[in-house]
C-alpha cells in the first residue's frame, strides 16, 4: 500500500469521535443531494423504462378538432404500425340523480384499447366488456364529489350511462403532454356519437397510438413522419420520451432541490472545515514529528490529503447510502402520487454527482486549514502542543481552494437543467456567505469597541462575542444560511398562493365557460345572465392551433429566449376580437379599428415579442385546423394575467377566423353563494358545456404549489440541522476556554446566577443577528425570484420573518445552552489544581 | 566536523519588536564526539539545536554539514538531509500517540524507503530491551519506555548526528542514567556525534566537549 495511505490510516487511529462533525455534515449534506437525485431518476427512469406503456403506444400522434386523417394512416399502415384511435376531451360529468356536476377528463377508448400496459378498475373486469351498452367506468375521486356507486347512472353530453366500476390503474394517464388534473371518466367508442360531445370546434384530442414492430427506431421514424408531413398540425410524441410533462416537471424540481440541497452541503463544508481544523490542531504534534524524523513536507502533505479524502469517502458513502434508503421508503409514495408505477432506481449519475458535490465541498473547506497546518514551523509545532491554527497558507493552497470552490461552482451550474437559475443561485449562495461572515467579524469587533456595561451579565455576554477565538462568525454562517433559505422559501410559496387568492380582483370571474357552440352563444348568454348574483359576462371565440414560423422562419429556430419555450410546447388559443381586451396595455404599435376590413392583423403578449424578438410589422404564421395563416403584427402588449380574465397570447384582428369552426369561452362574474345554481343551471341545459369554478383552480394550484413547498421545505430543514450542527460544533471548540473564564469568575466571586444571564444574553445577541440577518437576506433572495425570474409581484409577509427571528434566538440560545451551560457546574478547585 | 554553525544569528518578533535568541554564535561539533550544551534557561539552547537539526532557519550565518553549506537548502532537502544522517530525541519523547511502539520506530527507516524497516524496528527496540512491548501505544507505556522508544527511533537509521534535546529531563536519575547510557553506546560503538542539551552537570562532564551559551552567545567551549 502507498506509504502516505498508510501513515493516514494509521494517524487516523481513534479519531472517529473528533470527525463525527466532518461525518454528520457529509451524511447530512451529500445525503439530501443523493436524495432529491435518486428520487428524480426513479420517476425519469420508470418514465423511460415503461415509456410504451405511460405513452400508450410507441408512437402517438395528436390532433386537435379532428381524426387522424387517411394520409397519416397510410403512412404508418406501410410501416407495419398497428392502429388504434381514443379520444379526448374535457367535458361536464353528472350524477343523473342529483344533477351534481363536474369536470372530467373524458376518454373515448376503441376495442383493442390499451395496446400496452393493463388497465385495472374495481370491481375487475375487461374494460371492453364494462363499457358494453353504455357502461362508464369512473376515476375514484368521483364516487365522493358527485355520491356515486356501480351501478348509477351518470349523464354525459346528451346521453346517459351506467357506472360499471372506479378506476384503479390507467396505465397511460402521464403520458404525452398533457398531464389532466380533472378526474379521468372512460367509455367505449361506440358510445361517442350519442354524447354529442363532438361537434365540430369542440376542444377534442384525437391520439392515433401506433404500435409498430419490435425493434423500430422510434426516434429516426418520428424524424420520419415529421419530414413527410412537415406542415401537418398534428404533434407527435414516442416512447423515448413518453411523457414530457411530468419530466420536465421533475428536472426542474430536480434543480432547485438539489441547489437547496447544496446549501445544506455548503453550511456542512463549514462544518468540515472547522473539522478538519481542530482536528489537524491536535496532529500538530505529529506533524513536527514527522517532519524532525525527515518526512518531506509533500510526504506529510499526502497523508493529510488521504485523511480528507477518507473522510469523505465515509461521510459521502453515508450520505448516499441514506439517499438509497430513502429512495425505497420513497419509491410507494411516488407511485401514489403518480399515475404510473415507480421502482427504486440506482442511476450511477445519482451517485457520481452527490459523491463530487461532497469531494468538492470538502476539498474546498478543508485545503485551508491544512495549509496553515503546514505552515506552521516546527518549533512552534513542539513547544505548544495543540497550537491554534492560523495565518496564511502557503499559495497552492490557496489556489486549491479556489479551483475545488470553482469547480463546485461549476458543477451546481453544469448538473442543472436552468443553467440561469443555477448561476443566480450560486452567486447568491456566495454572496450570502461572504455577507454572514462579514457580518459575523463586524458583530465581533463591535462587542469590542461597544463600552462596557454597567451590568457584569451584559459585560460578559458582549466580550465573549469578541474574545479570542469567538463562535460569532461561525454562528452566523451556520445558522443563517439554513434560516435564509427557509425563509426564502415561504415567502415564495406565501407569494405565490397568496398572490393568486390575495390578489384576485373583486371582478374576478367565479366560472371559465369551454366549449360553448356558436348556436349556443345566444342562449348561453341568455340564461346565465338571469341567475341570481350573476354579475359581467365576458365571451371571447377560441380556437386552438400552433405557431408555425416567425418572419418566415420556423417557429423552433426563429425562438430567441428559450425561456418562452411554452410558446411551442403545446397547442395555443387564438381569438379574435374588436377592441382591446381588459386588463391590457399597449406597448408598441397600435390597436386596429373596430370596424378593420384586410389583410390579418394579430396583436402580442410580451412574451411573444420577447421569445421571438418581433416587434410591429413583423409576419407571425400560425396553424388553424391544418391552414397555415400569416398575419402582421399590428402591436405588442403586456398583461395583467394575475386578473384571471380571458386574455390570449395571440389576438386576431376581425375578418381571418370568424369563418372557421371554432367553439367560444366565457367568464362570469358571480358571488359565491350563487355559484352551485349556476353549475347546476347551465350543466342541465348545456351539457357539453365545461364550467371550471375560479375557487377549484385555485384550489388545485395552491395543492401543487404546497406539495412543491413542502418538499423544498424538508430539503430546506436539512440544511438548518446541518448549521445547528455547525454552530454545536464551533461552540464546542471554545468550551475549553469558557471553562478557564468560568473558574476565575468564580474565584472572583462572579455569582452562577450572573454567568447564566451572561451566557445567555450572549446566545440571544447572536441569535437576533442571525435571525434578522436572515430574514432580510431571506426578503431580498424571495424577492428576486418573484420578480426578476418568475416576473411576478412580490409581497412582504411579516409572520414568516418574525418566526424566523425567533427560531434564530430560540435555536442559538438553546444549542448554546445545552453545548456550553454545563460548564458552569465544572468543579473549579479540580481545574486549579490541573493548572498548577 | 560534522556540523559547523558559522556567525549564527536569529531572532523572533514579539510585541512588535524584534526579540534577540542568538546572536553571532559560531561553533563546531567534531565527528564521533558527545558535545554537552549548557546555559540558563532560556539562553537559546533549543533553538541552536533545531537550526543544527534544520528545522529551524536562522535570520543569517552559515551552517556546514561536512563542509557543504546546507543554509540554502530547501525544506525538503533539509528533510532528506535529516532522515538520511540525524536521529533527534526531545525531553517530552515526542512520539507518534496513534503509533505503535514498532510503528513509531519504523517511521525513519519507512520513510529512507527500507524493505525490512519492521524488521530493523523491532532489532532497535530490542537493542533499547522493549522487544515485550512492540505493539504496545505511547500512552500505555512509561516515560522511561517511551524515551527508549524514541531512542530506538533515533538510532535505527544508524545516524552520523544525534541531536538530543534534555533527553532525561522528564525521567528519574536511574531511568535517566540507562538512557543515557543507550546514547553514549552509539557515540563509543557507533561512531556517531552526540550533541545533548543538558542541565545536569554531572551528564554535561561526561561528555567529551561542553558548550555554554548565554544570553543567545557562546560564552565558552
Amino acid at each position: 500500500m502507498i506509504l502516505s495511505l498508510q501513515y493516514a490510516l494509521k494517524d487516523m487511529r481513534g479519531a472517529l469521535s473528533s470527525l463525527y462533525l466532518v461525518l454528520m455534515c457529509l451524511i447530512l449534506g451529500v445525503g439530501s443531494i443523493a436524495t432529491v437525485q435518486f428520487a428524480s431518476t426513479t420517476v425519469l427512469g420508470a418514465i423511460q423504462k415503461n415509456g410504451k406503456t405511460i405513452l400508450g403506444g410507441d408512437l402517438v400522434v395528436r390532433n386537435i378538432y379532428e381524426p387522424a386523417p387517411q394520409d397519416l394512416r397510410a403512412w404508418i399502415a406501410n410501416r407495419q404500425g398497428r392502429m388504434i384511435e381514443t379520444v379526448e376531451a374535457r367535458v361536464m360529468l353528472a350524477n343523473s340523480t342529483t344533477r351534481d356536476n363536474t369536470l372530467v377528463e373524458l376518454k373515448i377508448v376503441p376495442d383493442g384499447y390499451p395496446q400496452y400496459g393493463a388497465f385495472e378498475t374495481t370491481p375487475p373486469m375487461a374494460l371492453q366488456d364494462g363499457l358494453k351498452g353504455k357502461g362508464i367506468v369512473l376515476d375514484p375521486a368521483l364516487r365522493e364529489r358527485l355520491d356515486l356507486d356501480t351501478g348509477d347512472q351518470v349523464r354525459l353530453g346528451e346521453a346517459e350511462f351506467t357506472v360499471r366500476g372506479f378506476i384503479e390503474q390507467e396505465p397511460d394517464r402521464a403520458g404525452g403532454s398533457r398531464f389532466g388534473l380533472a378526474p379521468r371518466a372512460v367509455i367505449g367508442t361506440q358510445d361517442a356519437a350519442a354524447t354529442g360531445l363532438l361537434e365540430t370546434g369542440s376542444m377534442v384530442y384525437y391520439d392515433l397510438r401506433v404500435q409498430l414492430p419490435a425493434g423500430t427506431d422510434l426516434e429516426q421514424i418520428t424524424q420520419e413522419l415529421e419530414e413527410a408531413f412537415p406542415d401537418a398540425p398534428w404533434k407527435v410524441t414516442n416512447a423515448e420520451n413518453a411523457s414530457p410533462q411530468i419530466s420536465r416537471f421533475v428536472e426542474r424540481l430536480m434543480v432547485f432541490l438539489t441547489l437547496v440541497g447544496l446549501t445544506a452541503l455548503l453550511i456542512g463544508g463549514i462544518g468540515i472545515g472547522n473539522g478538519v481544523k481542530a482536528h489537524l490542531e491536535v496532529r500538530l504534534k505529529t506533524i513536527a514529528i514527522l517532519k524532525s524524523l525527515g518526512a518531506s513536507n509533500g510526504f506529510i502533505e499526502r497523508i493529510y490529503l488521504w485523511q480528507i479524502a477518507l473522510m469523505t469517502l465515509a461521510g459521502a458513502s453515508g450520505g448516499i447510502l441514506a439517499g438509497i434508503g430513502l429512495q425505497y421508503l420513497a419509491a410507494p409514495y411516488l407511485s401514489r402520487l403518480l399515475p404510473f408505477t415507480v421502482e427504486p432506481y440506482l442511476d450511477p449519475a445519482a451517485v457520481l454527482i452527490p459523491l463530487t458535490f461532497g469531494f468538492l465541498t470538502s476539498f474546498a473547506f478543508a485545503l485551508w486549514p491544512l495549509g496553515q497546518a503546514m505552515g506552521t514551523s516546527a518549533l512552534d509545532l513542539f513547544r505548544a502542543a495543540v497550537t491554534p491554527v492560523s495565518g496564511q497558507p502557503a499559495a497552492k493552497f490557496k489556489a486549491g481552494t479556489a479551483i475545488a470552490a470553482l469547480l463546485l461552482a461549476a458543477l451546481a451550474i453544469a448538473s442543472a437543467h436552468d443553467t440561469a437559475f443555477a448561476l443566480w443561485f450560486v452567486i447568491g449562495a456566495a454572496a450570502c456567505l461572504v455577507l454572514f461572515r462579514g457580518a459575523g467579524e463586524l458583530v465581533a469587533l463591535a462587542a469590542g469597541k461597544i463600552p462596557a456595561p454597567a451590568n457584569p451579565a451584559f459585560r460578559l455576554g458582549l466580550r465573549n462575542l469578541h474574545r479570542p477565538g469567538n463562535a460569532t462568525a461561525n454562528t452566523l454562517v451556520s445558522l443563517g444560511l439554513g434560516l435564509t433559505v427557509m425563509v426564502s422559501v415561504t415567502l415564495i410559496e406565501m407569494n405565490l398562493r397568496r398572490g393568486i387568492s390575495d390578489n384576485l380582483p373583486d371582478d374576478a370571474p367565479a366560472f371559465f365557460f369551454l366549449d360553448i357552440q356558436k348556436d349556443q352563444k345566444e342562449a348561453f348568454e341568455t340564461l346565465l345572465s338571469e341567475q341570481p348574483g350573476v354579475g359581467a359576462i365576458r365571451l371571447s371565440p377560441n380556437l386552438r392551433g400552433k405557431i408555425v414560423s416567425v418572419n418566415g422562419v420556423p417557429a423552433e429556430r426563429a425562438l430567441v429566449d428559450k425561456s418562452e419555450s411554452w410558446l411551442l410546447q403545446n397547442d395555443r388559443g387564438f381569438t379574435y376580437e374588436q377592441t382591446l381586451p381588459a386588463h391590457s396595455e399597449i406597448t408598441s404599435g397600435a390597436w386596429w379599428a373596430a370596424d378593420y376590413q384586410g389583410p390579418p392583423l394579430v396583436s402580442v403578449v410580451e412574451d411573444v415579442e420577447r421569445g421571438f424578438g418581433v416587434q410591429p410589422g413583423d409576419t407571425i404564421t400560425v396553424n388553424i385546423l391544418g391552414r397555415d395563416i400569416t398575419a402582421r403584427i399590428a402591436n405588442t402588449r403586456s398583461v395583467n394575467w394575475m386578473n384571471m380574465t380571458i386574455n390570449f397570447a395571440i389576438t386576431f384582428a376581425p375578418g381571418t377566423l370568424e369563418a372557421a369552426p371554432h367553439s367560444w369561452i366565457a367568464t362570469v362574474v358571480a358571488a359565491p353563494e350563487n355559484e352551485t345554481g349556476i353549475q347546476r343551471a347551465i350543466g342541465s341545459r348545456f351539457s357539453n358545456i365545461s364550467m371550471i369554478r375560479l375557487s377549484d383552480a385555485v384550489n388545485a394550484v395552491g395543492d401543487i404549489l404546497g406539495n412543491m413547498a413542502t418538499a423544498v421545505r424538508v430539503t430546506a430543514l436539512v440544511a438548518v440541522i446541518t448549521g445547528i450542527l455547525v454552530l454545536a460544533g464551533s461552540l464546542a471548540a471554545s468550551r475549553m476556554q469558557r471553562v478557564y473564564d468560568v473558574v476565575v469568575l468564580k474565584v472572583l466571586g462572579i455569582k452562577n446566577r450572573t454567568l447564566i444571564s451572561g451566557f445567555l444574553f450572549e446566545f440571544c445577541l447572536l441569535g437576533l443577528c442571525a435571525g434578522v440577518l436572515s430574514m432580510l437576506l431571506g426578503m431580498v433572495a424571495s424577492w428576486t425570484v418573484m420578480t426578476a425570474l418568475m416576473d411576478l409581484s412580490w409581497n412582504f409577509y411579516p409572520l414568516p420573518a418574525l418566526i424566523t427571528v425567533l427560531a434564530g434566538i430560540g435555536l442559538t440560545m438553546g444549542i448554546g445552552w445545552l453545548v456550553t451551560g454545563r460548564v458552569l457546574n465544572e468543579p473549579v478547585a479540580s481545574h486549579l489544581r490541573s493548572d498548577s | 566536523m560534522i556540523l559547523s554553525l558559522e556567525n549564527i544569528s536569529l531572532s523572533f518578533p514579539a510585541s512588535g519588536e524584534e526579540l534577540p535568541i542568538l546572536h553571532n554564535v559560531s561553533l563546531s561539533l567534531p565527528e564521533g564526539k558527545s558535545v554537552a550544551i549548557v546555559g540558563p534557561s532560556g539562553s537559546g539552547k533549543t533553538s541552536l539545536l533545531m537550526i543544527c537539526a534544520g528545522l529551524l532557519k536562522p535570520d543569517s550565518g552559515r551552517i556546514l554539514f561536512r563542509g557543504t553549506d546546507i543554509s540554502g537548502y530547501s525544506e525538503d532537502g533539509l528533510s532528506t538531509l535529516r532522515r538520511d544522517n540525524m536521529g533527534v530525541v526531545f525531553q517530552n519523547f515526542h512520539l507518534i500517540p496513534t503509533m505503535t511502539a514498532l510503528e513509531n520506530v519504523a517511521i525513519p527507516l519507512e520513510l529512507a524507503g527500507e524493505k525490512d524497516a519492521r524488521e530493523r524496528a523491532k532489532g532497535a527496540l530490542d537493542n533499547v530491551r522493549l522487544s515485550h512491548r512492540l505493539s504496545h501505544y505511547p500512552a500505555q507505556l512509561s516515560g522511561g519506555e517511551q524515551q527508549r522508544v524514541a531512542i530506538a527511533r533515533a538510532i535505527s537509521v544508524r545516524p552520523s548526528l544525534i541531536l538530543a534535546d534534555e533527553p532525561t529531563g522528564n525521567l528519574d536519575q536511574e531511568t535517566g542514567k540507562i538512557i543515557m547510557t543507550y546514547l553514549f553506546d552509539q557515540v563509543a560503538s557507533g561512531g556517531a556525534t552526540l550533541a545533548l542539551i543538558t542541565h545536569d552537570p554531572a551528564l554535561a562532564q561526561a561528555c567529551d566537549l561542553q558548550i555554554h551559551i548565554q544570553d543567545g552567545k557562546v560564552s565558552g567551549a
